[in-house]
């Protein structure tokens, strides 16, 4: 269905009328959390393992899943709750709250925490859950807002039935552990290659970040010699008159061997986005 | 071919990979400022823009610079501080345009400033916020009508636009030395939005 959506085949989808731009389609978010938590099913056990361990680093880990269900229908006993994602997994169970936005503050502890009463309550979670909260967070590296809406959380259960551990991740951090996992798995151009390439494909479509932030500090200082602009571009009407160059042929008859060469050394393009073939 | 001419063809080769490395971090370095601001992507302001074609293109001296457009981009924000419907041509009080101009190489020339050789002159972001603090009612295109026919003021200065009087411009710059890491950059930011409050007799 994704490629369908992706494609505008979408009657049919709930999605029809959209546009390329996810924005304008009506329930769109829940194609991101379905896409790439539907395919977590589709990887080999120790790939899914490996994938957790890089997501989450447990000391308890939560070993391989079961089933995953998706926005199940809860009660707290005072109203219903519908997370998005249960992993069951062998060991642990694993709550996830997704919101659709990296760098925006969306994660409600009282959300998260009427979902885990309820999921307590019904007897659908075991306890020490793994609390997930996928996206929704300003700033990734913040681990103190992790800890503080870790104390929100726990401040809102109205009694601990069984303890959780929070885990707050970007989708980018998602993804990055994801083909950290895959590119471990040694499955060049195979079918693992093909799923991350799907989910790639939404992220771009709902315009979340595959790549960290390049900051300024990663540029790579070079050896380049002072170089002129050609001249006649710029007429400086003020300040010091720079020093008058070489002799050199019009416009119209700049030829190659005149091209004096700064020194530099190599750099690689930016990585651009992630592809399936690299 | 000469020894001189393989230098120098390898050197463009990686100075055209150096310019898309840096571009693609000034790329995301504006747009991490714009969040800081609170601000949304409105337009641009190619100073060296793109020739449409080749024809007589050999007879300009400006042709290998045009098709540099990143250098000296103006990228424009704007921050209304309304819920207005159409917040591009409905101003009101507070309403915010911010121009980030690119300033990669302040000693290249442009805009009548003086020339300096690169290890003289700076790389920046300079900007200008121009911010509605009267507005007249009239529907008016904060590009074409506002930003289009002011003139920039100098840094660290406030100046009423020079054709509409219910729009004033303070001018700002940090330096791209300054903006290296995350953290660095958001101090940056943060003490420029409070220059610029402070200026315009607003929040920015």
């Amino acid at each position: 269905m994704l490629t369908a959506v992706i494609q505008g085949k979408r009657r049919g989808t709930g999605l029809s009328g959209g546009g390329w731009d996810s924005s304008e389609a009506v329930g769109a978010e829940d194609i991101l959390t379905a896409t790439v938590f539907e395919r977590l099913g589709y990887l080999p056990d120790d790939v899914f393992a490996d994938f957790l361990d890089r997501l989450l680093g447990l000391d308890h880990p939560a070993g391989t899943l079961n089933e995953a269900e998706f926005w199940p229908m809860w009660s707290t006993g005072q109203r219903g709750v519908e997370p998005d994602v249960v992993l069951d997994c062998t060991e642990r169970d694993i709550l996830v709250e997704a919101k659709r936005r990296d760098g925006v503050p969306q994660q409600m502890a009282e959300q998260l925490a009427r979902e885990l009463t309820a999921g307590w309550n019904e007897g659908r979670l075991r306890p020490d859950t793994v609390l997930l909260a996928v996206g929704g967070h300003a700033d990734e590296d913040d681990a103190v807002w992790e800890l503080e809406l870790r104390d929100a959380v726990d401040a809102c259960l109205p009694r601990m039935d069984g303890g959780f551990e929070l885990a707050c991740r970007s989708w980018r951090q998602v993804f990055q552990a994801l083909r950290l996992s895959v590119e471990a798995a040694q499955d060049e151009g195979g079918p693992l290659r093909r799923l991350l390439g799907d989910i790639a494909k939404v992220y771009d479509w709902h315009g979340v970040r595959l790549q960290a932030m390049r900051w300024l500090d990663g540029l790579e200082p070079l050896e380049v010699r002072a170089a002129s602009f050609p001249r006649g571009l710029f007429a400086p009407d003020s300040g010091p008159v720079p020093p008058p160059m070489p002799e050199q042929p019009s416009a119209t008859l700049r030829p190659l061997s005149r091209f004096d060469p700064p020194a530099l050394t190599i750099s690689a393009f930016p990585k651009i986005t992630w592809s399936t073939t690299s | 071919m000469s020894t001189s001419l393989t230098d120098a063809l390898l050197n463009v080769r990686t100075a055209y990979r150096l310019l898309a490395d840096y571009q693609q971090h000034l790329v995301e370095l504006l747009a991490f400022v714009r969040k800081e601001l609170g601000a949304t992507t409105y337009h641009q302001n190619y100073r060296n823009a793109v020739p449409r074609g080749f024809d007589r293109l050999e007879l300009s001296d400006d042709a290998g610079r045009r098709f540099l457009p990143f250098n000296d981009i103006s990228v424009l924000w704007i921050k209304p501080a309304g819920q207005q419907q159409d917040p591009i041509h409905q101003h009101e009080a507070g309403d915010l345009l911010i121009d980030v101009w690119v300033r990669s190489d302040t000693g290249n020339g442009l805009d009548k400033e003086p020339e300096a050789p690169v290890d003289k002159s700076a790389s920046e972001l300079r900007f200008y916020f121009y911010a509605c603090s009267d507005p007249d009612g009239e529907d008016r295109n904060w590009f074409y009508s506002v930003w289009r026919s002011s003139d920039y003021p100098r840094r660290g200065e406030l100046a009423a636009h020079k054709s509409l009087p219910g729009y004033k411009i303070y001018a700002d710059a940090l330096n791209l030395e300054d903006l290296g890491d995350k953290a660095s950059a958001r101090k940056a930011v943060a003490a420029m939005r409070e220059r610029a409050s402070a200026k315009l007799g607003q929040p920015v």
